[in-house]
């Protein structure tokens, strides 16, 4: 019986070919993103779950308290780590991890730049059990100096040669001598690494502050006992700071405290305002797996509809059937024998879908799995996935054609009014999905834009760094913005700490009316910074150069103004180490994220400080000739700075290559909509065919009857639209919550509009009308004679 | 075989109420084949049905084989169906998914008759009606009379007692008619009963007896 339900149904969609062909696209790529959803979700929730004795490790997280304000942070104080181990029974060992950061690497005459460059404890990789293929784990991090390569880093610098005691410089002037080669770490770390260099290297290195004063740097990770309790062991906690920092912090109004994390959280239950870039929120994880299960929903949609419009036609088989003596069940069974061999083949058709399109997928979603990693588990998520689909795709018409009398073999029946009701609701459904995702992408579109245009507050058109990747003194500057002002089509050169729209690092001031320290951005600059930004001064005046005045005197933003809540800010008092003198206000800009609201900020000049170091030269060009502007400005940087590379950027690069980033959640989600969206339209294309099809006597007769062809298209496009707007007037109001809620994560936000509605509305009704145009142009324009002959 | 007493048909919509069948008493007897005539819209299909079981009557009675079924469930009606009545309809009716050996072989799968039996029994009825080379090919595949041929193949297959024929000859032409009507002749011969409704006289006349119905009325039998 198995054999033949098989080879029927294989007949049954060999001889509906357009019905499968229509199926299996739905079904395919709805699978294919169903699959790779599920396929990531499993990635996502199985972060970090495979360190030695995992379930025993901690990080200790930070929090930082001044009244209301509060800061959190994934990152500890260097000590921090070794003094609760030595302090703290219960603690069995700790290891540092920094950050992750680009690092530049000379290696002979090439520069090539390391992604993910951290340092480590020497203990690092037989704490997170990381395999070594060169080198001794316990040793390859023991000395200053030595630094431990990814396999795929090791061949990327060195190629077929060994790396073992090759020596890698900096551009900074650090030299590392490569100790060890470690497997590349699995896609399911937050510890992910190109290099590792050893944490001793910084205990060497001048400038480099690893005391409780130092600022929370690094990544701790403690392993408890085994009989230890987090819970009660976090208590010991405000005992231990107290003496370590907080008695000081108290001073300034500050007060630390640590937490411990399990390690298997960080990834999806960790939202500290500064953690590991790799982390994601589970409700982005929700959004796209709730995006996924909509585009499943639509495909197996398309089936129902396209299986119960063809189901009349095959009232009569089904019911000779039932007069050759089929029982129900077995009518049933075979329905759904047809729509589970069609979702496996579906399946197979998304596996290889998927097997060619998720490396594009990953780009967008930001994952870094490889189907390789768990071929089981792939596999069996798809065989799974598939024959849910063609049980739930299959349920329905297999139970509406085995509750089919057997007289309806010789009367040929066909569907009641209930069951139209039920299609058409289901072609609601889709429109309604349709409208809602397609206002959602126009709303994204809208946000995106409205970022793009947004005025910054400084002029981003003509405005270009130099980044200084090992930093200059002022001196060392000199050299080089004298030269570059001789260039005419330069108009102003600043040199600066840091660059607007990069994020800006934060000290400790004490503000004139205000009792406690408050933590505030500054950028170190030069006079002429707000000229060459063009960022617009509303009080006071700007830096005048090298004058005492400027020294002692800051220049500030409107939000720090508001924040102190200076009625007249000229003249006010900002205190840090001496005392500083505001001396302007200026507009304010953005000079961090647009999902932030813009925060207090100071800028300083420090002329008479030799030792700080600048890390950008800012240049505001009056030329459109960029790449000759480049040429000079190279010509002068190889001239004055021969041991520093060149590296220019214009901030509309900039600014646009970081927005781009900041969508890239949008860009999934469009992806995503998108496809949901071409589902079902291929849905209605079908169904339309069918019901045209089905409609053929119907307008057969009318035509014998005098209904000319328009008349025609207008009788089989009206029920349609009438669908559409029901599924529209539905989708209104959901959009409207959807995008509200969207929008309340963006600090500066574009409006939801009525036209967006009505675009998406229209837009929705013209994929309609296109998909059943041409099946209703076809029928219409047919011949009578035709359509009637078949009766 | 068959004994319908009183047996009343009505259909029912809405607004609309039709008596397709009014009190026909009649009786049907082993091995007899019967022809049911009457004008359009008499009431012979709505005969056939019930008399092949596919629908129960709005009164009367209706003994099949001794018992009374005219109550039974749909349930019990396909069971006493399956195993003792075959069709055959004017149009074919075969299965376009199914080749002609599996057409032929469908009425014995839900019989659930051993696989060993079922090929032997469809290769021996296929041979008898000389169809056995074209058991490969597909209904498209075929014309109209060796389609109605295949249709009667199914029928007898298994065995039944009874052939129900709805104007078997009604879609041929008049030679592929002649030949499906000599078949049904020599099922009836073998020991099979037939009822066969039909508009065609010639037809007609391969039956020993012919029942005429007027208006879901019974008028006439001739023997």
């Amino acid at each position: 019986m198995f054999k033949l339900q098989l080879k029927l149904a294989l007949r049954h969609l060999y001889r509906h070919r357009s019905f499968t062909f229509i199926n299996l696209t739905g079904l395919s790529l709805g699978l294919a993103a169903f699959i790779y959803v599920l396929i990531l979700v499993s990635h996502e929730t199985r972060f970090d779950n495979f360190y030695p004795d995992g379930n025993r490790i901690y990080r200790v997280s930070s929090t930082l308290e001044n009244g209301d304000k509060r800061m959190s942070s994934g990152y500890c104080n260097a000590p921090a780590g070794p003094a609760l181990t030595a302090e703290i029974p219960g603690i069995e060992s700790f290891c540092r991890v920094s950050a992750e950061n680009q690092q530049k690497m000379r290696v002979g005459t090439d520069i090539i730049t390391t992604a993910r460059f951290r340092y480590a404890d020497k203990n690092f990789f037989d704490f997170f059990g990381f395999k070594m293929i060169q080198g001794d784990s316990g040793r390859v991090l023991d000395q200053p100096g030595s630094i431990v390569l990814s396999r795929a880093e090791a061949i990327r610098i060195f190629a077929s040669k060994n790396p073992i005691g090759q020596v890698i410089k900096t551009p900074e002037g650090m030299e590392f001598e490569v100790t060890g080669v470690a497997e590349n770490p699995p896609a399911n770390t937050h510890l992910v690494f190109d290099a590792v260099a050893s944490y001793l290297t910084l205990e060497n290195r001048p400038g480099i502050y690893l005391g409780w004063d130092g600022g929370l740097t690094f990544l701790t990770y403690i392993r408890l006992g085994s009989a230890i309790d987090p819970v009660s062991l976090a208590q010991k906690f405000p005992a231990f700071l107290e003496e370590k920092i907080n008695k000081k912090y108290r001073s300034a109004g500050w007060e630390m405290s640590l937490g411990l994390q399990p390690i298997r959280d960080i990834h999806l239950n960790s939202h500290l305002d500064y953690d590991c870039p790799t982390n994601r929120s589970k409700s982005n994880l929700l959004i796209i797996t709730t995006i996924a299960f909509l585009i499943l929903i639509l495909a197996i949609i398309n089936y129902i509809n396209l299986s119960t419009a063809i189901a009349f036609t095959r009232v009569r088989e089904t019911g000779m059937r039932k007069i050759m003596g089929a029982a129900g069940s077995q009518i049933r069974t075979q329905i759904l024998a047809e729509s589970v061999v069609l979702s496996l083949i579906a399946g197979l058709v998304s596996i290889i879908l998927l097997l060619i399109f998720y490396p594009m997928l990953n780009l967008f979603t930001r994952s870094d799995f490889t189907l390789k990693d768990s071929p089981l588990l792939i596999a069996a998520i798809s065989i799974l996935a598939a024959l849910l689909t063609g049980f739930t795709a299959g349920f329905g018409p297999a139970w509406m054609l085995g509750r089919q009398k057997a007289m309806a073999g010789i009367q040929n029946t066909i569907m009641g009014r209930r069951r139209r009701f039920f299609r058409n609701g289901l072609v609601s459904f889709q429109f309604f999905t349709a409208v809602v995702l397609i206002s959602t992408l126009i709303l994204i579109q809208k946000q995106n834009s409205f970022v793009s245009q947004m005025d910054l507050g400084f002029d981003r058109h003509s405005v270009g760094s130099l980044n200084v990747s090992k930093g200059f003194d002022l001196k060392d500057a000199g050299l080089v913005t004298d030269e570059l002002k001789k260039i005419p089509e330069i108009a102003e050169v600043s040199v600066s700490s840091e660059m607007p729209g990069a994020g800006v690092t934060s000290n400790g001031y004490s503000l004139e009316g205000k009792e406690n320290i408050e933590l505030i951005r500054t950028i170190y600059t030069d006079e002429n910074f707000l000229n060459c930004y063009g960022i617009r001064l509303r009080k006071g005046r700007d830096f005048r150069g090298t004058t005492a005045s400027d020294a002692s005197g800051f220049i500030v933003n409107q939000a720090l103004v508001e924040f102190a809540g200076w009625t007249d800010p000229i003249g006010k008092r900002i205190t840090r180490n001496q005392p500083f003198e505001v001396i302007g206000v200026v507009d304010d800009f953005h000079f961090s994220s647009l999902y932030d609201p813009v925060t207090p900020l100071i800028i300083s000049v420090n002329p008479r400080s030799d030792s700080w170091s600048y890390y950008f030269v800012n240049i505001r060009f009056n030329t459109g000739d960029m790449a000759g502007l480049l040429n000079k400005v190279r010509a002068v940087w190889e001239k004055t700075m021969p041991d520093q590379l060149f590296e220019f950027q214009f901030l509309d690069d900039y600014l646009s290559t970081s927005y781009q980033s900041l969508g890239q959640n949008q860009k999934m989600i469009s992806l995503f909509s998108l496809l949901a969206v071409l589902i079902a339209a291929i849905g209605l294309f079908g169904l339309s065919a069918f019901i045209t099809v089905s409609r053929r006597k119907e307008i057969g007769v009318r035509k014998v009857n005098g209904a000319t062809s328009g008349q025609i298209m207008v009788l089989l496009n009206y029920r349609m639209v009438r669908w559409v707007l029901i599924g529209f007037i539905i989708a209104c109001p959901v959009a409207n919550y959807v995008m509200d809620r969207w929008l309340q994560s963006f600090a500066y936000k574009t409006g939801i509009a009525w036209w967006i509605f009505l675009v998406s509305g229209a837009m929705v009704l013209v994929i309609g009308v296109l998909t059943v145009f041409w099946e209703s142009y076809r029928s219409a324009r047919r011949n009578p004679v035709e359509t009637l002959r078949y009766e | 075989m068959i004994q319908t007493i009183e047996l009343t048909k009505v259909f029912r919509t809405d607004e609309v109420e039709t008596t397709a069948l009014n009190k026909v008493s009649l009786w049907i007897k082993k091995g007899e084949f019967a022809a049911i005539m009457g004008p359009s819209g008499c009431g012979k299909s709505t005969l056939l049905t019930l008399l092949g079981l596919l629908d129960n009557p709005t009164s009367g009675q209706l003994i099949f084989d001794g018992k009374e079924v005219s109550k039974y469930s749909e349930k019990q009606r396909t069971l006493l169906r399956k195993s003792n009545i075959g069709f055959v309809f004017q149009s074919f009716n075969l299965i376009d998914e199914l080749n002609v050996f599996e057409n032929i072989e469908l009425p014995l799968l839900y019989q659930k008759v051993p696989v060993a039996n079922r090929k032997k029994m469809t290769e021996e009825v296929m041979e008898r009606m000389s169809i056995s080379h074209r058991r490969k090919h597909f209904p498209q595949q075929l014309s109209g009379g060796q389609q109605q041929r295949v249709a009667i193949c199914r029928a007898v297959v298994g065995n039944p007692l009874l052939i129900l024929a709805d104007e078997p000859t009604g879609n041929l032409d008049s030679a592929n008619g002649e030949d499906v009507m000599n078949l049904l002749k020599q099922l009836n011969s073998e020991g099979t009963s037939i009822v066969m409704v039909t508009h065609s006289p010639k037809d007609a006349s391969y039956a020993g007896r012919i029942i005429k119905l007027f208006d879901g009325h019974l008028v006439a039998e001739t023997e």
